[in-house]
């Protein structure tokens, strides 16, 4: 064990030196071609655009080639992107919000997938919103003042579902400080939903049909009512990388654009590839909420985030944001 | 004796000197996921000495201790019986075998449908986990006993109990120890697995959050203090076998002179 004990602590520190000593300069591209970008995804169905996008040819008019891998989750994904092992990916704004915060420099390139303008003028916001807050029919729970002091499932702490049903707490009068936070992946949120351990579960697509066709209540549509409008899922690059691999990125922004715009046109077409990009029963994708590919990413959207995010206690202090958040020309 | 002190002081000067290459290597490290050492430690005492001590390093530890010691009495006790009825052998050779490839990791989102996602699950988790090692080793400890000191005992007419306690038990023991110290380092491993589902309290859990926002000196501070106590349980296990098993020790020395 003495000999064990310094090997180890050697490996570790030795691991640390050498990242400290580079200042998160990415890796340029591997050796790959300088025309390929290496892509992460959290495989959902936002990534029609994406995978339309490669289909068609809109990368390869831009003389781009992109390589696309799944990540765990955004976390891991904005991590790659920051050391330059992925050259952009995916995340909801939340996540890249708690890490702008956190110093690390991030550019975001386009928009992946959000709501609408007039998103909260529909009738019935689960049509438009993939997230879902569901509670058992008998719990007795009827708004969501009354989910203090009870058990509400989120996928993942200080992430959006736990921010954006913090905000609807609030917005109704309650302490989000006093709900009991509990992390379950959306199969056991579902049981445990049913075997009353807890009382609300927060849930997406297509976990919110089966709480539905489970015979469970939809409080509410936390995202859309969070963030109302606009880019909500974004394509991220670390900032080195954005430097270095500006021309190639502002290409992927344009193609991009040009598959998001199509996906909406043609929502038959881009809901056939979320279900084959999802391994879902394509009956299962078209019941869920519509999906949306905004063709723009507005600060103002951003900033209304960060603000409310702040506002809940989830950011110490706002960012400062402004334009230079964007990749331009 | 002067061997003995070399290696003492490589053991204690190694450590010390790569910390201390850490503190002036990272002093300026101006990368997001590798800050200085200085501030890792800042969030280390503000964090574990002692805001979160009772809410969760002792919760965690609780949850460990538990778990582990429901391992190894299982273990011991199914080694035995295993070992000793060829019955038992033969019906639960197979599922033990199936059951210890499965990785513990995979099994906890069961255990949350099954027991839901509290104290229980956690200590389930590790204590399924921790089983297999200390259960395969006492089989093989028990397995392993020189038939000469079967056949004394039966010659003195020692009853079962007497058998098990004083012949089989101290035989197996090394070997059962070797399992058990497996066994620690599983449960370990299980106890922060275990924390990243249900309440957002533990060691674990602390750290995975810390990881996912973005708090990198406290996702350090947690790596760090995960470090600290998986060292200091297995320098407690070390000196515990150690002092059981002396007498293994000294016959190893003797047999070697």
């Amino acid at each position: 064990m003495r000999i064990k004990l310094p090997l180890a602590l050697a490996a570790t520190v030795a691991l640390g030196l050498t990242a400290c000593g580079s200042e998160s300069s990415p890796p340029a591209a591997d050796g790959a071609n300088e025309s390929t970008l290496k892509v992460g995804t959290i495989g959902i169905a936002a990534d029609a655009a994406l995978q339309s996008a490669i289909d068609k040819g809109y990368f390869a008019e831009e003389g781009i080639d992109v390589e696309v891998s799944v990540v765990a989750n955004p976390p891991a994904g904005i991590a790659a992107a920051q050391s330059g092992q992925l050259d952009l990916t995916y995340t909801p704004s939340i996540p890249m919000l708690n890490a702008k915060s956190q110093g690390v420099p991030l550019t975001v390139v386009a928009a992946a997938d959000g709501y609408p303008d007039d998103a909260l003028e529909q009738e019935d916001l689960s049509q438009v919103d993939d997230t879902g807050l569901y509670v058992a029919a008998d719990s007795g729970i009827d708004s969501p003042k009354d989910l203090e002091g009870k058990r509400v499932s989120v996928p993942a702490r200080k992430a959006q579902l736990e921010v954006t049903v913090s905000q609807l707490v609030k917005d109704d009068g309650g302490d989000p400080a006093k709900v009991n936070w509990m992390v379950l992946d959306p199969a056991s949120a579902l049981q445990s939903l049913k075997d009353d351990r807890i009382e609300a579960a927060s849930l997406v697509t297509p976990f919110t049909g089966q709480a539905a066709s489970a015979g469970n209540t939809l409080l509410a549509s936390p995202g859309v009512e969070f963030f109302e409008k606009g880019a909500i899922g974004l394509w991220v690059a670390g900032s080195a990388q954005a430097e270095s691999k500006h021309d190639q990125l502002l290409g992927f922004q344009r193609a991009i654009y040009k598959a998001n715009a199509y996906a909406n046109e043609n929502l038959d077409e881009s809901q056939k590839q979320a279900a084959e990009i999802t391994g879902l029963e394509l009956d299962a994708v078209k019941a869920g909420a519509t999906p949306f590919w905004p063709v723009e990413v507005r600060l103002e959207d951003v900033q209304r985030t960060a603000a409310r995010m702040t506002a809940l206690g989830f950011l110490a202090e706002e960012p400062k944001l402004d334009q230079s958040l964007f990749l331009s020309e | 004796m002067k061997r003995k002190a070399l290696n003492w002081s490589l053991g204690v000067a190694t450590p010390v000197l790569l910390v201390a290459a850490w503190w002036a290597a990272s002093a300026n490290s101006m990368n997001t996921f590798f800050p200085p050492l200085s501030a890792i430690m800042v969030r280390f005492r503000e964090l574990w000495l002692f805001d979160h001590f009772g809410s969760d390093i002792l919760l965690s530890l609780r949850n460990l201790l538990l778990g582990y010691a429901v391992a190894t009495v299982a273990g011991v006790v199914i080694g035995f019986v295993t070992a000793l009825v060829p019955v038992a052998r033969w019906a639960l050779d197979p599922v033990i075998h199936f059951l210890r490839g499965i990785p513990p990791v995979a099994l906890v989102p069961i255990f949350i449908s099954l027991i839901g996602f509290g104290i229980e699950m956690r200590v389930a988790s590790i204590a399924l986990a921790a089983l297999f090692p200390t259960l395969i080793a006492t089989v093989d400890g028990i397995r392993s006993v020189d038939t000469t000191l079967k056949d004394v005992s039966s010659v003195y007419r020692l009853s079962r109990g007497e058998k098990l306690a004083q012949v089989y038990l101290p035989a197996a023991g090394p070997q059962i120890a070797s399992g058990m110290q497996v066994s620690l380092q599983v449960a370990f491993i299980v106890m922060i697995a275990s924390e990243m589902l249900g309440s957002s309290e533990g060691i674990g859990a602390m750290t995975l959050l810390a990881q996912q926002s973005f708090m990198i000196p406290d996702m350090w501070a947690g790596i760090l203090l995960l470090g600290v106590i998986g060292f200091g349980a297995n320098l407690v296990f070390e000196l515990l076998k150690n002092r059981i098993l002396a007498w293994h020790a000294g016959s190893r020395r003797l047999a070697n002179s």
